[in-house]
């Protein structure tokens, strides 16, 4: 039966947001409406476009370019930093509002969601394109008229999300048994999810070059001879309808990184970076409620050298400054001392918060008291807002290390924002 | 062009309980000596600064965009940043 197409009703729907931080700029302030408009890191000529608009998009600005290259496509181009708090809001009531029609909706990210309506269907007197529509209308009328979203449909997360990028923006498809080589046919292999550019390049050399080829290869063929793996068995179930990517990965790391805007040797001024970068990830390992036994630091240099080191800890962190302590430890140990254009550091090794055994010990004591003091200040950097009390060292750092929304990162969203 | 202002204004705010979803609107602002009449609200959304609720306020006169914060717990308005639509920063 495996070996078949998935002939069951197409139950998973998968809803994309049309250049998400672009409409939502849109949304909030109309006379940007209806003009070529980018969302950027940073507005300076070599900022990183995040997010161009439906009407730049038509013009061919893509994400991913340089403010500088957009300019150079479209003279009149809007060039505006993204308001990370307004997306933020959006996606929270597009999942409220997607709760609504199933209990189990998944975002994949901060303009995606997946929603499963295998155990709601027998509810719905209509179909589940029907339901699409619904959406899109509730998606209008409560959040904003201006934002428009492309929905797929299909039995499997991945035929749903194929389905989603068929037709932009505001589409609505449906791929089944019956249409599904069809579809493929039209597509190139870089335009299934999960196949770019070196998955083609294997692909390529065993003679797989179109989807439908993809799609007609063996179940053994794909496992041994391409992929060499179990990989090969997945994607074989994934291109005929099959679920395999429903997976709930729990969290084994927690990591802030910060692209430099003015790239720096001065290790003080990195230290202050890192102090900060420790407290961002500290308050977020402390909300949740972990303590961490390794850090990893990560950097990568002007001349596109990368240097990263990871260090597993004979005690758990848990205070900023223990977190601190640690990655300076391990940032020192870089070889040479280059221009640093991006730094980043993660804590690993996450056990959760338990109440530990007092101790004898002085330092036991001295680390009780530390972490002590470190709920405190958490405890005022709630009542006053964030960073009212800092750590000495993250004097001047204001606008270093500043908001931004983690591609694919939602699972904090709710917590750390908006209650 | 888009201009952070983040300056205290006059606001006449209403509230009527018929309009939804946001009951409670700037409905007339003063800024800088010239009054601007409030014509839409394209978007609103509160957020938590601290232990205060800041209701944010996305307006349109027609000619210009206004962001607009209201301190719940101070009950003051402020004027964040405006918005004219032209590619000039």
């Amino acid at each position: 039966m495996e070996h078949q197409f998935n002939r069951n009703n197409p139950l998973i729907m998968h809803l994309d947001l049309n250049s998400c931080f672009a409409t939502a700029y849109q949304q909030a302030y109309p006379k940007t409406r209806g003009k070529p408009l980018c969302i950027a890191a940073y507005d300076s000529p070599r900022g990183c476009i995040i997010a161009p608009s439906i009407e730049a998009k038509r013009l061919g600005v893509k994400t991913g370019m340089r403010v500088m290259d957009a300019r150079y496509v479209c003279k009149d181009i809007i060039v505006r930093m993204a308001e990370y708090n307004l997306v933020r809001d959006i996606h929270t009531r597009l999942k409220k509002i997607l709760r609504e029609y199933s209990p189990s909706v998944v975002p994949k990210s901060i303009d995606e969601a997946v929603i499963d309506f295998s155990d709601v269907m027998t509810l719905y007197k209509k179909d589940l394109s029907e339901v699409g529509q619904d959406i899109k209308a509730r998606i209008r009328n409560d959040i904003g008229e201006w934002i428009s979203c492309s929905i797929g449909i299909g039995t499997n997360r991945f035929l749903a999300k194929t389905a989603a990028s068929l037709k932009k923006p505001d589409g609505l498809e449906v791929i089944t048994w019956a249409n599904v080589r069809q579809i493929y046919s039209k597509l190139l292999l870089v335009d299934l999810c999960g196949i770019n550019t070196r998955y083609q390049a294997r692909l390529n050399s065993k003679g797989i070059f179109t989807p439908l080829q993809f799609l007609d290869a063996g179940m053994e063929y794909l496992k041994k001879e391409v992929f060499h793996s179990i990989v090969g068995y997945h994607w074989f179930k994934r291109l005929r309808g099959w679920e395999v990517d429903e997976v709930e990965f729990a969290r084994k790391s927690i990591g802030q990184d910060y692209a430099l805007g003015k790239k720096t040797a001065d290790q003080q001024e990195l230290a202050g970076i890192l102090m900060k970068l420790c407290e961002k990830m500290g308050r977020r390992l402390r909300r949740m409620g972990y303590r961490a036994q390794g850090i990893h630091i990560g950097i990568l240099y002007e001349n596109y050298t990368y240097w990263h080191r990871a260090r597993l800890m004979n005690e758990e962190m848990y205070a900023t400054q223990e977190l601190y302590r640690c990655a300076l430890l391990v940032f020192n140990q870089q070889p040479e001392k280059k221009v640093v254009s991006k730094l980043s550091v993660a804590c690993y090794g996450l056990t959760k918060q338990t109440s530990s055994q007092l101790s004898f010990f002085d330092e036991e004591n001295r680390k009780t008291k530390l972490r002590s003091v470190s709920d405190a200040l958490d405890s005022i950097n709630n009542r006053y807002g964030e960073f009212t009390i800092t750590p000495g060292n993250m004097v001047g750092m204001q606008d270093v290390v500043v908001d931004r929304i983690a591609f694919g990162g939602v699972k904090e969203i709710e917590d750390l924002y908006l209650n | 062009m888009s201009e952070h202002i983040n300056e205290k204004i006059n606001v006449v705010a209403v509230y009527n309980r018929n309009i939804k979803p946001h009951p409670f609107f700037p409905w007339r602002i003063k800024w800088q000596g010239r009054e601007y009449l409030i014509k839409k609200i394209t978007f609103w959304r509160k957020e938590k600064q601290g232990r205060d609720t800041v209701h944010v306020f996305y307006a349109t006169d027609g000619n210009l965009d206004f962001c607009l914060e209201f301190n719940a717990e101070l009950l003051t308005w402020t004027l964040k940043q405006i918005e004219d639509g032209t590619p000039i920063q």
